[in-house]
């Protein structure tokens, strides 16, 4: 599929960190979501987690973020279940804000490249995870951890597990899931970024084709001056302008 | 963090002319109701010169017109590309501009060095601004002016408007224009260093009361010392807290 060719770079980039001697862990994200030390699901965090109920941010712009999802119908890709990390995990950072990197790798046989859109939606986790603040920007994760969630044993383990089931709940097509957290340092999450961009391109395209599939232009930053269409909107325009003003009349007049 | 069962925070705009006491008094309303119990507190200094800022002892090293001035530069030297970028992040500028202490926060303005209205830049930060504010039991902003500029640079929502006036006809001639432009029902009033007669406040307005003149206040006020170190004693102190028990918050 699509993005097969970037799950090999994405291998060397943890392999080359690794060797750099970069701590590295592994872990499994158990079946059982019952264990989880928070709760997932809408509403599990309703609402702003302030600095001064913060254990630890991540991926703030200023500390450097980098957001990548691949999805492949090549389920030998991925390692169902399979957590990554990179560097510290969160009961490490007390106070601190880390660069954050986080990788999502998805698997499932009837995938297709159309369901790029149903998959970014389905990792919009913004107030799913309890204790667990994301402001997301594109490309980007920018997420807070509270001192509660923290104190009931919140770490990446936790995050992942939740991720993967938020993402299995929204996109039933999902047969396997990985997930690589990276928050080693700058320069790690700047070269995931590298990858992130070349990555985005080919997003790009496709989700422009994706659209233009269904008749939108979307590369027009709505400047409809090139758009085909543009003479029936003007009508459109026109019409609504007559009504606008006849509505007018009828209050002046009623 | 907000909790999903509580009500609605309360947003409380203090408006008034220039000088009649809108920072004193937002500052030991504030003061008032975190004593009371309304906690956690937003405060938000509207006023670019930065008056309740410093009348509560905080130093705003962020504002919210740095992080607009953000945008527009980036707009201004980067086009649309580095606006989008620059919007994206903006939420996560609010969030450090934001000033944390235990009971309260406190969101400054500052002055704007870009000249122009440049609206979608207001309405970006207005956004990220009613983000944070569903994380507080109660809102108080302090005004440069009237309720527009509120509308315009804050926040779309206002539960109660609380007028000051100082006696002058200007000051009265302002609580008028803004009762017209509101109706009178979610309008309050508030006499600073005056005893006003009560019919010259517009029908509807609910009368709160009087700040006396007060030597004390005036001396803090000389000396830059934050008036929330005034002792509870203090005469106005007193007043506003006795106002602020008939806010209902």
């Amino acid at each position: 599929m699509i993005y097969d060719a970037y799950f090999p770079p994405l291998a060397d980039f943890i392999q080359q960190r690794i060797v750099d001697g970069l701590l590295c862990r592994e872990f499994i994200a158990l079946d059982n979501l019952s264990d989880l030390p928070v709760k997932i699901g809408a509403g599990a965090n309703p609402g702003v987690i302030l600095r001064g109920d913060s254990f630890m941010e991540l991926g703030n712009p200023e500390a450097g973020s980098a957001a990548i999802m691949l999805y492949t119908d090549n389920i030998s890709l991925i390692n169902n279940g399979k957590i990554t990390l990179l560097g510290s995990d969160i009961p490490e950072a007390a106070g601190a804000s880390l660069p954050f990197g986080q990788i999502i790798l998805i698997g499932g046989k009837i995938l297709q490249p159309s369901d790029y859109d149903r998959l970014q939606a389905a990792g919009i986790v913004s107030d799913f995870v309890e204790g667990y603040m994301v402001r997301s920007m594109s490309g980007c994760v920018w997420s807070r951890v509270s001192k509660d969630a923290a104190a009931k044993g919140f770490d990446f383990t936790t995050l992942g597990q939740a991720l993967m089931a938020l993402y299995r709940q929204n996109c039933s097509e999902i047969e396997a899931i990985e997930i690589v957290f990276v928050t080693a340092n700058a320069a790690a999450v700047r070269e995931l970024n590298g990858i992130a961009a070349q990555i985005q391109k080919i997003t790009r395209e496709m989700v422009r084709e994706n659209w233009a599939i269904r008749g939108y232009d979307i590369d027009c930053a709505n400047d409809c001056s090139s758009c085909g269409d543009k003479i029936v909107c003007d009508d459109i325009r026109e019409v609504l302008k007559i009504r606008t003003e006849a509505s007018k009349e009828q209050g002046a007049n009623g | 963090m907000a909790d999903m069962n509580k009500k609605t925070a309360p947003i409380i705009a203090v408006c008034g002319k220039g000088g009649v006491g809108k920072t004193v008094f937002s500052a030991l309303l504030a003061r008032a109701l975190a004593a009371a119990g309304v906690q956690p507190l937003l405060l938000v200094d509207a006023d670019p010169v930065g008056g309740l800022t410093s009348a509560i002892g905080e130093r705003a090293v962020e504002t919210l017109s740095g992080v607009r001035e953000r945008v527009i530069n980036a707009a201004k030297v980067g086009g649309v590309a580095a606006a989008a970028q620059a919007a994206e992040q903006l939420e996560y500028f609010v969030f450090k501009a934001l000033i944390e202490r235990e009971g309260y926060s406190l969101l400054a303005m500052g002055h704007n060095t870009n000249k122009g209205c440049f609206c979608p830049a207001n309405k970006l930060l207005r956004s990220a601004i009613e983000t944070l504010i569903g994380s507080f039991n109660g809102v108080i902003i302090d005004a440069e002016a009237g309720i527009e500029q509120i509308n315009r640079d804050v926040t779309g929502r206002v539960d109660r408007v609380i007028v000051v006036v100082d006696g002058s006809q200007r000051s009265l001639d302002t609580l008028r224009v803004i009762t017209e432009m509101l109706g009178a029902e979610n309008i309050a009033a508030v006499a600073n260093r005056a005893v006003i007669d009560s019919s010259v406040i517009p029908v509807g307005v609910e009368f709160l009361g009087v700040i006396p003149e007060d030597e004390e206040l005036k001396q803090y006020d000389r000396e830059g010392r934050p008036l929330w170190q005034l002792p509870e004693t203090n005469a106005a102190v007193t007043a506003v807290r006795v106002i602020s028990n008939k806010l209902g918050v």
